[in-house]
């Protein structure tokens, strides 16, 4: 590497450059199945924060000790780890949160975000680099899950976080955008749109 | 390169050792809370299918089919609630229902986990799409549904209306308490 990013180069680029959901394409599964409320969206968003900002800080810090033999299972135990924790954390504070976001938040242990930068870049870098790295990836991952449960839930039942915004009077919901395949629709257009975007700030 | 081996090794016994301590430490922490969550869970369940219900008691245990005996502030048995789980249109339908100490009647139905199609079988836990014709039915005769749905009066007194459009999801809820009502029969029949 000729030239170090700075630190902010380092946290912007997971919300835009690098967009784990977007340009990445990691972690489809629970941003798909989660989004269908935004209230979802933000559990799980905050869930893989604290997951991610965790281990990123562990692994950077031991990251001299870790035989490169077995960094992969180094990386899951301690991911599985933090991921246990959240679950318990949810399921005890926010029973109800617990219960909508049901297998997704133990699914997070092989959510590829999570991994991934951990192979990439956490077992690489400092343990404050890593921490900005880490936190430029959650904030872009729970951005497009915000946009994806807001589009999915206003399109799809009218409302948003539960606050009727489109008058069932005038607005017949367009029941497919709450199921599976709105969610697949849904990701299709965003990252259509900041493809699109992409190509026109760069043709100037 | 023995020693570069056993470095591997310690390292990840060590590692596994510090999360699973602190994970089990956590989960030591947050053990009651979840417990007390399921309790109160449970209880808001019971309270809302058996008006006046002071207190209740496990007397049937069971994973997919439970019976709870309900008592008022006085010590008089006021019903049971009856917890089933049943194949729904495309999961599981755990539901709750009061019935009186005879079983003639339901109080209330309420459906605790569902699966089902959101916007049209997710409707059975809609009050007034569904769940509200469940009140004061009789189980002299099983409960059966109405399909057009009907003027809630014009129901009989063992009927209930099936949301159109989510026909499977409405049998499903009534082969469920139909088959839970038989079953209640048969276990505390002779109890009470």
């Amino acid at each position: 590497m000729s030239k170090q990013n700075t630190l902010s180069q380092e946290f912007l680029k997971g919300l835009w450059k690098e967009n784990p959901n977007l340009v990445q394409l990691l972690g489809m599964c629970p941003m798909l199945a989660v989004t269908n409320e935004v209230v979802n969206a933000i559990g799980m968003a905050g869930a893989v924060t604290f997951v991610l900002l965790a281990s990123a800080l562990i692994i950077s810090l031991i990251r001299s000790w870790i035989p490169a033999q077995v960094r992969i299972p180094t990386f899951i135990v301690i991911i599985a780890g933090f991921v246990t924790m959240a679950d318990r954390y949810l399921a005890a504070f926010y029973p109800d949160l617990s219960k909508a976001l049901g297998p997704f938040v133990p699914l997070i242990v092989v959510n590829c975000v999570i991994l991934g930068r951990m192979e990439a870049f956490a077992s690489k870098n400092k343990p404050g680099r890593s921490v900005i790295d880490a936190l430029g990836m959650s904030v872009g991952f729970g951005i497009v899950l915000l946009i994806m449960g807001a589009v999915r839930e206003l399109l799809g039942n009218g409302t948003i976080l539960g606050a009727q915004i489109l008058s069932p009077n005038w607005y017949d919901p367009m029941m497919v955008f709450i199921l599976p395949a709105g969610a697949f629709l849904t990701l299709g257009l965003l990252i259509g749109v900041s493809n699109l975007v992409q190509k026109k700030l760069a043709g100037r | 390169m023995i020693g570069k081996q056993v470095r591997i090794v310690l390292i990840l016994v060590i590692v596994c050792l510090v999360i699973g301590g602190s994970v089990s430490y956590f989960a030591a922490y947050t053990q009651p809370m979840i417990e007390r969550n399921a309790r109160e869970a449970l209880k808001k369940a019971v309270n809302e299918v058996l008006p006046g219900v002071d207190s209740f008691e496990e007397i049937v245990p069971g994973d997919s089919f439970r019976v709870y005996k309900g008592k008022d502030a006085g010590g008089n048995t006021i019903g049971y609630a009856i917890y089933r789980v049943g194949v729904g249109f495309q999961d599981k339908i755990a539901l709750i229902f009061g019935v009186d100490p005879d079983m003639t009647k339901i109080f209330a139905l309420n459906i605790l986990d569902q699966k089902e199609t959101p916007g049209l079988g997710a409707k059975i836990t809609d009050d007034k799409a569904f769940l509200g014709f469940w009140k004061e039915k009789s189980l002299t005769s099983p409960i059966s549904y109405a399909k057009p749905p009907r003027p809630a009066d014009a129901l009989s007194d063992s009927q209930i209306n099936a949301i159109s459009g989510a026909t499977i999801s409405s049998d499903a809820v009534v082969k469920i308490v139909n088959a839970a009502v038989e079953e209640a029969r048969g276990r505390i029949g002779g109890e009470s």
